[in-house]
């Protein structure tokens, strides 16, 4: 007798766990209700864009590439099927809303990025502002216009083009323009991370062992040769922020 | 006697009034850069290639920021790309400090010009400027004798 009531109570408890742990094995007696939601973004905006799949016809074609006479070599030797592609010689910043674009006399780069309807806007100026003691001034013109790309193009993605280091520039010795180079770079980095917009390092696909543009790459020390074109291009193109790889959704 | 007191006193009180009325009447206009910039461009004949640029790009881009440089500041500059053609005026407390500013400038524009555009560097090398205490003027045109006479013009008045 004793036995089968032990026997009794033994089965009575495991009924009793086996229940508990239905309930608390099974995920479907819960609401989604009971789950806080929230969309994360993974991305380091004050990285560098890591590199990435390829990008293909079809982003280029939703793309607008401009700056200073080094996208000229872009423009000049580069083989992707960019949806607009411009560039102005001499492009100071400054003078953004004044200077005309080469090969489009009545436009102005600031026009351009105004009309686009480009989903991808790379940017890259700089060089001809490199010999100012401070960027405090130009890094402010560059938010006013990264503020004007936001309001205008709200959905586009937006890359400014870190400065590469070019094997020579006229009217700064080679430390000097290390240090130029360092104070650009780090007011584009800032600008990126402030804006949660995207910047460019080409350094790692242009450079030699030296740190300086590759010499195949480079005409005048500073311009693209058709090869450089092709390199600056290699690396852009595998360097594509693709917001699905950052974004997740996370159920709590 | 008390008549030719009243007549003297009259007559002294009169002949101050007048001075002092024409003392009024010689006020000296405020000097504009903006004007005085635009007068320069039509002496030189370079009304249909330039444009004013903002002022606020003028401070950035001449004067890095510096907003205590200048109390007042006018630029033209060449509408033609790669024409370095410029005409500055600059109101400053401190003729020194402009003058410092420039220097770098046009070294600046200088050593991109040697890149781009060679045949703009004699310009730049040889950019005019004249002051007087209080204004600093820049030419920079093709003309550079013509651009000495209309400085020195401009910066004596």
């Amino acid at each position: 007798m004793k036995k089968w009531k032990i026997l009794a109570v033994c089965a009575l408890m495991c009924g009793c766990s086996s229940a508990v742990s239905e309930t608390e094995a099974d995920g479907s007696t819960a609401q989604p209700s009971d789950y806080a939601c929230r969309v994360i973004n993974y991305y380091d905006y004050s990285k560098p864009v890591p590199e990435s799949a390829p990008a293909d016809d079809a982003y280029y074609a939703d793309s607008f590439f401009g700056g200073d006479s080094r996208m000229g070599g872009l423009y000049l030797y580069g083989t992707e099927k960019y949806g607009e592609i411009y560039y102005t010689t001499s492009l100071n910043l400054f003078l953004i809303d004044s200077m005309t674009v080469n090969d489009y006399p009545d436009e102005t780069m600031l026009t351009l990025l105004e009309k686009t309807d480009k989903k991808h806007i790379y940017l890259m100026m700089g060089i001809n502002e490199i010999r100012q003691k401070s960027f405090d001034a130009w890094a402010d013109a560059y938010q006013e216009l990264i503020d004007t790309l936001k309001q205008d193009h709200p959905d586009a993605d937006i890359y400014l083009i870190a400065t590469y280091h070019p094997r020579e520039i006229s009217g700064l010795d080679d430390d000097e323009l290390d240090v130029q180079l360092e104070k650009v770079n780090t007011k584009i980095r800032e600008l990126a991370e402030n804006n949660l917009i995207y910047y460019i390092d080409l350094d790692p696909g242009i450079t030699d062992e030296t740190g300086l543009m590759r010499t195949d790459y480079t005409w005048d020390g500073l311009h693209m040769t058709p090869e450089g074109a092709r390199a600056v291009e290699a690396y852009i193109k595998k360097h594509v922020y693709r917001r699905s790889e950052y974004v997740k959704e996370v159920c709590e | 006697m008390l008549k030719k007191f009243v007549s003297s006193l009259l007559a002294v009180l009169l002949l101050a009034g007048c001075s002092a009325g024409s003392a009024k009447s010689e006020v000296v206009p405020a000097f504009s850069a903006s004007e005085t910039a635009l007068e320069i461009v039509k002496d030189l004949e370079l009304t249909e290639s330039m444009e004013e640029l903002k002022q606020k790009n003028v401070i950035r881009m001449i004067f890095q920021g510096a907003e205590d440089v200048v109390t007042d500041c006018s630029v033209y500059r060449s509408k033609n790309s790669g024409n370095s053609d410029t005409i500055g005026v600059f109101v400053t407390r401190d003729n020194e400090a402009v003058k410092e500013y420039l220097d770098t400038y046009l070294n600046d524009i200088k050593a991109q010009t040697e890149t781009y555009y060679p045949e703009e560097v004699f310009k730049i090398s040889n950019a005019v400027i004249e002051e007087k205490e209080g204004v600093v003027i820049l030419v920079i045109a093709e003309d550079i004798e013509k651009a000495k006479r209309t400085a020195r013009i401009f910066a004596n008045n």
